[in-house]
């Protein structure tokens, strides 16, 4: 037993270390005095923060994927509730069509995806817009909130809806009163990994993001190939500590882990 | 006054599962739905709550049809097998939530709560969750939920098949007074003969999509009209014959070389009909003791359960069970024992 727990110990450590050690590289260089990216750091400064926070086109980026990742989840969260619904509460043809297709993404290499959207957005739907991109990635965060919501409602009996029913309740009341409260840790993970899912897509964004619409991670992208500075060391740094505080903060409020263990 | 009528339903899925149903349920009377699963008893009972719609008939509840009547304002209350209490609202919020939608006041829900915590016995729990409550205590609340809208007709569907066999026989009794106590039509949808029978002022036996016979628990019991029912509540002895004579008050079957001599006088005269006997009134002497349905039997094999011993009998080919009442001074054949079995004609009747 105590071999076991030893292990268990040193195995969750080596992990740790795995995960984190990229960020803490990240961290430590965005320090650097040195003008190009170096580790361990040369000296230390905080010019590169300042450079960073200072950077217009930087922090648009990041307004950019916020705003992006923000209405791509909501409609996220809307379709897929509704899909989600229909999907597990109904039988219909072409049922198990519709789920696969709405899942398919998760599987299905985003660069071709992302190529075909680039040429169906171009022959189509005349370009590159803030709309055609937030097209996209509902395309990729569908699945997130789908999935989550899916296995939410189908942990939902039927009988306490029909229950709330017959006790006086119509369709919406129903939803409202009884469904809703008891599929929202599905809701909120859901929309949460929707999300994430956006904000951290590059893929999908380096091929149908225009040039006015660059998301964050598409700008680091072009950084590294073309300014290759530690400015991009600092604003990763402060992005992941702005993301620890936010997941932080969510569980204060929404109070997760109790939400999910429910 | 009839509160539930069911007016020729027939509803079908993939294959027909009601063909032309029938039932009518009266005022305040209790009826149960007996029937092995996948009768159509549950179909049925989701047609009467409005969860599916008939492909044809009608269901009318208070004499006014309800065909087209979304679930929410047929006004009626429903138990489920699984209780289905609201897990993110307490006892009271359960209680209290078909009163909300009735725009009931505060001061009403509030009395009305604490009366029917009294009705299910459980004053003092209305601040718990459901999950903090035991499978019998979820029931009740189950059925308080559904009682305190004070509706036109109560459903229950297998209330009591998630208890074990000591609440079971509890919830029984309860249920049974709390009927006594609100006098709400009920109807109650079970495969259990033992609760259709204690339970009921009427009991429908459902097979195939059809009510096959209605009649009260004793009827039922005692009188079961076609093989299936007689099957069903519990084993009996059914054996073939042919009608040999009819008289004015005794008609003669002839079973093989055996004749039995039965009450019925409906008969016609070489009729085949099935005859069933219940095994508790088979009755086993060692010596011949009258001259009118005795037979000749051989005991294939024996078995003490207690208050009584069940017999596997032989007579001549045809095989019947027998259960014979014992006490210290009653003697118990054995296997390979020759033995005599003896009837009265009005145990026997004719299945249709």
């Amino acid at each position: 037993m105590k071999i076991k727990l030893d292990l268990l110990k040193w195995y969750s450590l080596i992990r740790f270390v795995v995960t984190l050690l990229p960020l803490i590289i990240i961290f430590l260089s965005a320090f650097s005095e040195a003008s190009f990216l170096s580790f361990p750091p040369k000296g230390f400064s905080l010019k590169w923060f300042v450079v960073a926070l200072t950077d217009k086109s930087i922090l648009r980026s990041i307004q950019t994927s916020l705003l992006l990742a923000a209405v791509a989840s909501m409609l996220s969260l809307l379709i897929g509730t509704l899909a989600s619904y229909a999907l597990v509460r109904y039988r219909f043809p072409g049922r198990n069509i519709i789920d696969s297709f709405i899942t398919a993404p998760l599987t299905l290499p985003m660069v071709g995806l992302g190529l075909g959207l680039l040429f169906f957005f171009s022959s189509f739907l005349g370009g590159l817009s803030f709309i055609n991109l937030v097209f996209g990635h509902v395309i990729i965060t569908l699945p997130y909130v789908v999935r989550n919501i899916s296995i939410s409602l189908a942990a939902v009996d039927k009988s306490l809806e029909q229950s709330a029913m017959i006790l006086g309740a119509g369709p919406i009341t129903t939803f409202y009163k009884v469904t809703l409260p008891l599929i929202k840790p599905g809701l909120i993970s859901g929309t949460l990994m929707a999300f994430i899912a956006s904000f951290n897509n590059t893929t999908i964004s380096l091929f149908v993001a225009s040039p006015e619409n660059l998301t964050f991670p598409v700008k680091i992208f072009y950084f590294i190939e073309f300014f290759p500075d530690p400015r991009m060391f600092a604003i990763s740094s402060f992005v992941i500590i702005a993301s620890l505080a936010i997941m932080l903060a969510l569980d204060r409020i929404f109070g997760l882990y109790k939400i999910a263990l429910r | 006054m009839v509160t539930v009528q069911l007016e020729n339903i027939k509803k079908s899925f993939t294959e027909p599962v009601l063909k032309g149903l029938n039932l009518s349920v009266k005022s305040e009377e209790f009826m149960s739905l007996l029937g092995p699963s996948g009768c159509g008893k549950t179909t049925t009972l989701n047609i009467i709550c409005g969860f599916l719609k008939p492909d044809e008939g009608n269901v009318y509840v208070n004499d006014v049809v309800v065909n087209n009547l979304a679930p929410h304002k047929r006004d009626i209350g429903l138990v489920f097998q699984n209780y289905a209490l609201f897990p993110h609202m307490t006892v009271k919020g359960n209680l209290a939530f078909g009163l909300k939608l009735r725009k009931v006041n505060k001061k009403e829900i509030e009395k009305m709560v604490q009366e029917a915590m009294e009705l299910i016995k459980l004053e003092g729990k209305e601040d718990r969750y459901p999950r903090e409550l035991s499978g019998g205590q979820q029931q009740r609340v189950a059925l308080a939920r559904a009682l305190i809208v004070k509706p036109q007709v109560l459903l229950l569907d297998e209330p009591l098949s998630n208890l074990d066999a000591k609440l079971r026989r509890e919830m029984r009794i309860e249920l049974r007074r709390i009927h006594k106590e609100v006098a709400t039509t009920t109807i109650y949808v079970t495969h259990d003969q033992v609760e259709a029978l204690s339970l009921s002022d009427r009991v429908a036996i459902m097979h195939n999509g059809e009510i096959e016979q209605i009649g009260s628990p004793t009827e039922i019991y005692q009188r079961p009209k076609t093989d299936f029912i007689a099957d069903f509540m519990g084993e009996q002895n059914i054996i073939s014959g042919k009608v040999a004579s009819v008289a004015e008050k005794e008609t003669v079957v002839s079973v093989g070389d055996l004749l039995i001599h039965i009450p019925d006088s409906s008969l016609e005269k070489g009729k085949e009909v099935h005859l069933a006997f219940r095994k508790e009134n088979v009755r086993v002497n060692k010596k011949k003791l009258s001259n009118v349905n005795v037979f000749k039997a051989q005991v294939i094999y024996h078995a003490f359960v207690g208050k009584y011993v069940q017999y596997l009998l032989s007579l001549d080919n045809i095989r019947i069970l027998a259960d014979v009442q014992v006490d210290f001074a009653t003697q118990i054949y054995k296997e390979g024992d020759h033995v005599f079995v003896e009837l009265r004609s009005e145990d026997f009747w004719v299945l249709q």
